[in-house]
C-alpha cells in the first residue's frame, strides 16, 4: 500500500511518491506535474479538477471555485451552481483527483497521505484539512509543516554535517518562515513563523488594482467574468514580469480591447505594502531562533510566488546575501512530503534521518492578574511558549483569585497575544475546588502537546488531588461520523469526468476561455473550431477525437502566437 | 540522574559534544516511538546547553563587541588553522633500511616542508589578522551608525513636537538601514527603552495612537518574547495594555454617517462580524427604555417615547434582515426575505395607520375591539385613498400600536437569537 505526500496548495497542488530512493512528483491526465488547485462543477454534477477548471474561471466563473484553501477554517462557503460548497469540500474533491492521479501512476490503490499545510496554519486550518482527507477517502494521520518538507528535500540532498538554514516559503497565499539546522543526521526546526493570509495571490491582486487604475474602472463595477479575466491576465503577465523588465496586456474589458504596458517598476510600487508584510514573519523566526543574520549558511527560497525578482531582491537585502532555491521552488514541498511520507513507513534509505519539529503557536490559559486596582482577567498565559520542540509536557501551577471559589475556569488559547480576547480559543475545561480562602486553592495545569499537533490538558486540584482532563484534536472538533458519512453520500453524487477524456477537456476548456477573451473575427474563427472539435467528440471515435485535438491544439497555438502573450 | 548522565558525557562539555551526543541518543528515541523518552532527552539536552559553556556566538552587534580584544584576537578561527593542513607524513617517519645519503635528503626536505608549512602558517596568520581587522573596522562602523540610529530615534521620541507628526517618524522607519534584520532589532529595543522611560515620566506628552501603532509594527514589540528578559513584568503588562488600547482606538475610530457608508454597511454582506446582533441589542434596550419610559408616562411629553419606539422598531427590522443575511450567506434567500420584508412591511404600516385613524376617531369609546377596528381599517383601504397626510398616518400608526410593541419586540428579539444560538 502506497502512502503518498500532497502539496495541497493555494494556486497549484502537487501528489508525489517515495520511489527508487528519490521522491517521484506524480503528472497528472495531462502530464503535468502541477495540478491547478481550481475546481469546477457544472451544470449536470460533473466535476473538473484543475488545469480545464481554472480555464473555467474564465468562461464560467460562477461554477468555479479558486483558492480556497484561504477559507481553510473558517465557515464561509462557496456558491458553486445551485449547491454552496465549504472549502472542506471543494478541498477533498481536489484531493480525490490527486489520489487518482496516483493511483492511475502507481498501480496500487492509495488510501494514506502526509499532507502538508503552511506551518503557521492554526488548529481550526488544520483540522478543516484533515477533513478535508477524510471526506476524500484518504488517512491522514499527520500533517507536515511545508517549510518543514521543504528543508527535508534540502536537508536529505545536503551532504555537508552541519548546516544552519532558513526556509522562507512564500506560496500562493501563505507565507511560512522556518529555521533549520542539520547536525549529523538530526534535522532540526528551530523556529517558525508566518502569516496564513499572505502569499503570490495577493500580489496578483494588487496588481490588478493598478492595472484598474489604469483602466480608469472601479474594481466593484467589473462583471465576474470580466475580473476573472483581468485576473488571469494579469497572473501571466506578473510571471512574464520574472523575466521581462515590461509586459503589455490586453484587456478585453467592456466589450473593447484596451492595451496597458505595465513595467518592473509600477508592479513594485503596487506590491510594497506587501513586501513589508513578509518582513515581520522573517524577523519574528529569526529572533525566536537566537540566531543572528551571520549564523545562516544558507537563505532558501521555496514556493511559486519566490520566482518574482521583487520578492527575491527583498529577502536578499533582509539577509545581504542572495537566497538559493536549486530545488524547483513548485516542486520542493510535495518532494518533502513524500520523504516525510517514507520516514514515517521507516523506509530503510532514510532510516537514520530524524526530524524535530516544533510548535509554531504559543499554547496557554486565561489568567486574571492581580493589578494595582483589584484583578483583572483577561491576560494569556502561556504554558507552551510558541518554537518549543514536541513532543513537549509543561506544568504550570494556579492560584484562586476570590474567596469561596466554587470552580476554576480553564480557558485554553493558542496565540501570541498579551490579552486572549486576541488569540483563539480551542478549549474549555471546568475544575471545581474547594471552597476557600483565596489564593489558597492551587490548580497544575498540564500541557502535552504531541507531534501530531494532540493537546491534552490536565488539571489536578492540589488539596483533593482530583484530576480531570481534556484532548483537544484536530481531528474531531468539528464533524463528528454521522455528518461525516452524510458529506461523503453527497460528494458520491458527483462525477468526475472520465480520465481518458480529461485531455480533451482540458483543452475544450481552453478554447472556449480563449473565446471569451477574443473579439471580432478571431473570435469567430475559434468558435468554428470549438464546433468542429465537439462534433467529433460527440462521434466518441477515440482515434478521431485524438486527432482533432492535436489539430485544435496546433491552430490555437497558432493564435497565441500572433497575439504573442496569453 | 543529571542533565550529563543522560547525555552520556562530560559535565561542562562543550556544546558540540552535548549536540553531538543528543543526536546519537536520538536515533535510538525517536520523537514519534517513545515520546517519553523523548521529552527527557530533550529537557537534559537544553539543560546541558544552558549550563554548559557557550560556543562563541557570531552575533555582530551584542556579543562580539563586548569582548575583549586581546581574547578574539588570540583566538584564530578554527576552521582556518595551519593544523588542518595535511603534514607530509613519510618524511615525518622515514622508513628503515634507507641509505644515509637518501635519509640526509629526506631531512633536508623535511626542513624545507617545514619551512614551507610555517611561512604558510605565518602567512594565514597575516592575512586572518587583516580579515579580522576589517571585520572589526566595520563592525565599529555599523555599531556607530546604529547608535546614531537609536539617537535619532529617541530625540524623535522626546522632542514633543514631532514625536506626534506622523511625517517625520515615517522618515525615520523608511531608513535604509532599517532593513536590515539586527539594525532593526537594536534600535527597537533601543527606542523601547526611551519609551518606557518616557511612559513613566508623566509629565511628557502623550504619544498619538497610530504613532504607536506603526512604531510597534516596525519592531514587533508585541509579538517579542525575548523581551520578557529584559524588562520588568510590570512595564510589559502596561506596555501591551497600552499598545492594545491604542490599536483598539484605531480599529474602531469614530466614523461619519453617509450615504455610501450607511450603503455599504447595510448592503455589504462580505462583513465579518453582526452589525445586526449588535443592533439587536440596541434594540432591546431601547425597547426596555421605552416600556420605562411608557410607565413613567406623566413625566415626559408623549412626542419622545413615540420616537423612541419608532427607531427600536426600525433597529429590530433592518437587524433581522442583516443577520438572516448573514447568517444564509445566500442571495436568493436574502431577496426572499427582502422581498417579504418590503411587501408585508408596508402593508402593516398601512393597515396600522387606518387603525390609528378609526382609534383615534373612536378615542372616547374604548371599549371598541379590535376585530371591529380592524374591518373598519379595511373598510378605509378599499375604499381607497385616505385624505390623513403622511405624517398623521405615521403618528397614528405609533399610538395604535405602541401600547402592544413592546411585547412585539421582546418577544421577537428572543426568537432572533434562539434562532441565531441554534
Amino acid at each position: 500500500m502506497a502512502v503518498v505526500g500532497i502539496d495541497l496548495g493555494t494556486t497549484n497542488s502537487l501528489v508525489s511518491v517515495w520511489r527508487d530512493d528519490a521522491s517521484v512528483i506524480i503528472p497528472n491526465a495531462l502530464g503535468d506535474l502541477l495540478t491547478p488547485s481550481v475546481v469546477s462543477v457544472d451544470e449536470q454534477g460533473m466535476v473538473q479538477v484543475g488545469k480545464s477548471a481554472k480555464d473555467r474561471l474564465v468562461t464560467h466563473p460562477e461554477f468555479t471555485a479558486s483558492q480556497f484553501k484561504r477559507l481553510m477554517g473558517s465557515a464561509e462557503k462557496v456558491r458553486l451552481g445551485k449547491r454552496t460548497y465549504s472549502p472542506e469540500e471543494l478541498s477533498a474533491l481536489l484531493l480525490k483527483q490527486l489520489k487518482a492521479d496516483a493511483e492511475n501512476y502507481l498501480g496500487e490503490p492509495v488510501d494514506e497521505a502526509i499532507i502538508s499545510v503552511p506551518a503557521y496554519f492554526n488548529n481550526h486550518q488544520r483540522t478543516a484539512t484533515l477533513n478535508a482527507a477524510r471526506l476524500a477517502g484518504l488517512k491522514v494521520e499527520r500533517l507536515i509543516n511545508e517549510p518543514t518538507a521543504a528543508s527535508l528535500a534540502y536537508g536529505i540532498q545536503e551532504s555537508e554535517e552541519e548546516r544552519r538554514f532558513i526556509v522562507v516559503d512564500l506560496g500562493g497565499g501563505t507565507l511560512d518562515v522556518s529555521i533549520l539546522e542539520k547536525f549529523e543526521d538530526l534535522l532540526e526546526v528551530h523556529a517558525t513563523s508566518g502569516d496564513s493570509f499572505l502569499g503570490g495571490e495577493d500580489f496578483t491582486f494588487a496588481m490588478v488594482g493598478a492595472v484598474c487604475e489604469q483602466l480608469k474602472r472601479e474594481r466593484q463595477s467589473l462583471t465576474r467574468e470580466e475580473s476573472a479575466h483581468l485576473y488571469r491576465l494579469c497572473d501571466e503577465a506578473k510571471k512574464a514580469l520574472a523575466e521581462q523588465h515590461e509586459v503589455y496586456l490586453t484587456a478585453n474589458i467592456g466589450g473593447a480591447a484596451q492595451d496597458i504596458r505595465f513595467t518592473r517598476e509600477d508592479f513594485s510600487a503596487c506590491c510594497d505594502a506587501l513586501l513589508q508584510r513578509i518582513r515581520d514573519p522573517i524577523e519574528r523566526a529569526v529572533r525566536d531562533s537566537g540566531m543572528g543574520r551571520e549564523d545562516f549558511d544558507e537563505v532558501i527560497l521555496v514556493g511559486g510566488a519566490s520566482r518574482m525578482p521583487l520578492v527575491r531582491n527583498f529577502v536578499g537585502r533582509l539577509f545581504g546575501r542572495i537566497p538559493s532555491s536549486i530545488i524547483d521552488p513548485d516542486l520542493v514541498v510535495a518532494m518533502g512530503a513524500a520523504i516525510q511520507a517514507a520516514l514515517k513507513q521507516r523506509n530503510q534509505s532514510l532510516r537514520d534521518t530524524v526530524l524535530t519539529d516544533v510548535c509554531p503557536f504559543s499554547l496557554g490559559i486565561e489568567t486574571a492578574k492581580d493589578l494595582t486596582q483589584g484583578h483583572k482577567a483577561g491576560f494569556y498565559h502561556v504554558i507552551i511558549p510558541r518554537n518549543t520542540v514536541v513532543p513537549v509536557s509543561r506544568v504550570d501551577r494556579f492560584y484562586t483569585v476570590s474567596d469561596h471559589q466554587k470552580a476554576v475556569q480553564l480557558v485554553v488559547f493558542q496565540g501570541e497575544q498579551r490579552l486572549v480576547r486576541h488569540n483563539i480559543e480551542i478549549g474549555r475545561l471546568e475544575v471545581s475546588v474547594p471552597r476557600n480562602k483565596a489564593g489558597l486553592e492551587s490548580v497544575d495545569v498540564r500541557f502535552t502537546y504531541d507531534i501530531n499537533g494532540v493537546l491534552e490538558v490536565q488539571a489536578e486540584v492540589i488539596s483533593t488531588g482530583t484530576r480531570s482532563h481534556l484532548v483537544i484534536q484536530n481531528t474531531t472538533t468539528e464533524l463528528d461520523e454521522s455528518q461525516l458519512a452524510r458529506l461523503i453520500k453527497e460528494m458520491e453524487k458527483l462525477k468526475f469526468h472520465p480520465r481518458e477524456h480529461s485531455a480533451n477537456i482540458a483543452l475544450l476548456g481552453e478554447a472556449e476561455r480563449m473565446w471569451a477573451e477574443s473579439l471580432g473575427e478571431e473570435r469567430e474563427y475559434i468558435e468554428e473550431l470549438i464546433q468542429v472539435f465537439e462534433l467529433v467528440m460527440d462521434s466518441q471515435d477515440v482515434r478521431r477525437c485524438d486527432a482533432a485535438r492535436v489539430e485544435l491544439e496546433k491552430r490555437l497555438g497558432d493564435i497565441k502566437a500572433q497575439r504573442g502573450h496569453w | 540522574m543529571s542533565c550529563w548522565q543522560t547525555l552520556g558525557v562530560e559535565p561542562g562539555s562543550d556544546q558540540r559534544i552535548i549536540k553531538r551526543a543528543y543526536a546519537r541518543l536520538l536515533k535510538n528515541v525517536h520523537p514519534e516511538e517513545h515520546p517519553e523518552d523523548f521529552m527527557a532527552l530533550r529537557e537534559a539536552y537544553e539543560l546541558a546547553l544552558a549550563k554548559g559553556p557557550k560556543a562563541s556566538p557570531r552575533r555582530v552587534f551584542d556579543t562580539d563587541l563586548g569582548r575583549p580584544e586581546s581574547e578574539w584576537l588570540s583566538q584564530p578561527n578554527s576552521e582556518s588553522t595551519p593544523e588542518s593542513l595535511p603534514m607530509p607524513e613519510q618524511a615525518l617517519n622515514p622508513e628503515p633500511g634507507v641509505s644515509l645519503e637518501s635519509q640526509a635528503k629526506h631531512v633536508a626536505e623535511r626542513e624545507a616542508a617545514r619551512q614551507v608549512l610555517a611561512d604558510g602558517r605565518t602567512r594565514i596568520q597575516q592575512e586572518h589578522w587583516q580579515r579580522e581587522q576589517a571585520l572589526r573596522e566595520e563592525r565599529g562602523r555599523a555599531q556607530q551608525h546604529l547608535n546614531e540610529l537609536v539617537d535619532y530615534g529617541l530625540r524623535l521620541l522626546n522632542d514633543p513636537e514631532r514625536c506626534a507628526d506622523s511625517a517625520s517618524w515615517e522618515a525615520f522607519l523608511l531608513q535604509p538601514e532599517l532593513h536590515s534584520l539586527e539594525v532593526r532589532l537594536a534600535v527597537g529595543r533601543g527606542l523601547l527603552v526611551g519609551l518606557m522611560g518616557k511612559l513613566s515620566d508623566r509629565a511628557s506628552a502623550p504619544i498619538p495612537a497610530e504613532i504607536l501603532v506603526r512604531l510597534d509594527e516596525c519592531f514587533q514589540w508585541g509579538a517579542d518574547q525575548s523581551l520578557q528578559w529584559s524588562l520588568e513584568d510590570e512595564s510589559i503588562e502596561r506596555l501591551s495594555l497600552l499598545l492594545a488600547a491604542a490599536r483598539e482606538s484605531l480599529a474602531a475610530p469614530p466614523r461619519k454617517i453617509c450615504w455610501r457608508w450607511l450603503g455599504q454597511t447595510m448592503f455589504n454582506l462580505k462583513g465579518r462580524i453582526t452589525r445586526g446582533e449588535y443592533l439587536l441589542g440596541m434594540a432591546a434596550v431601547l425597547g426596555i427604555a421605552a416600556s420605562v419610559l411608557r410607565l413613567t408616562d406623566a413625566l415626559l411629553p408623549s412626542g419622545l417615547q413615540d420616537k423612541v419606539w419608532l427607531v427600536a422598531l426600525l433597529l429590530l427590522v433592518y437587524s433581522f434582515l442583516i443577520s438572516y443575511m448573514k447568517r444564509l450567506g445566500d442571495s436568493g434567500t436574502n431577496i426572499l426575505v427582502a422581498l417579504l420584508v418590503g411587501i408585508a412591511l408596508p402593508f402593516a404600516f398601512f393597515v396600522f395607520a387606518m387603525l390609528g385613524r378609526e382609534r383615534e376617531l373612536n378615542a372616547n369609546n374604548p371599549q371598541s375591539k379590535f376585530v371591529d377596528l380592524y374591518e373598519v381599517a379595511l373598510a378605509e383601504l378599499f375604499r381607497g385613498g385616505g385624505t390623513l397626510s403622511m405624517a398623521t398616518h405615521a403618528r397614528n400608526f405609533i399610538r395604535c400600536i405602541h401600547p402592544n410593541l413592546a411585547y412585539v419586540v421582546i418577544c421577537s428579539w428572543g426568537l432572533n437569537v434562539y434562532s441565531m444560538m441554534s
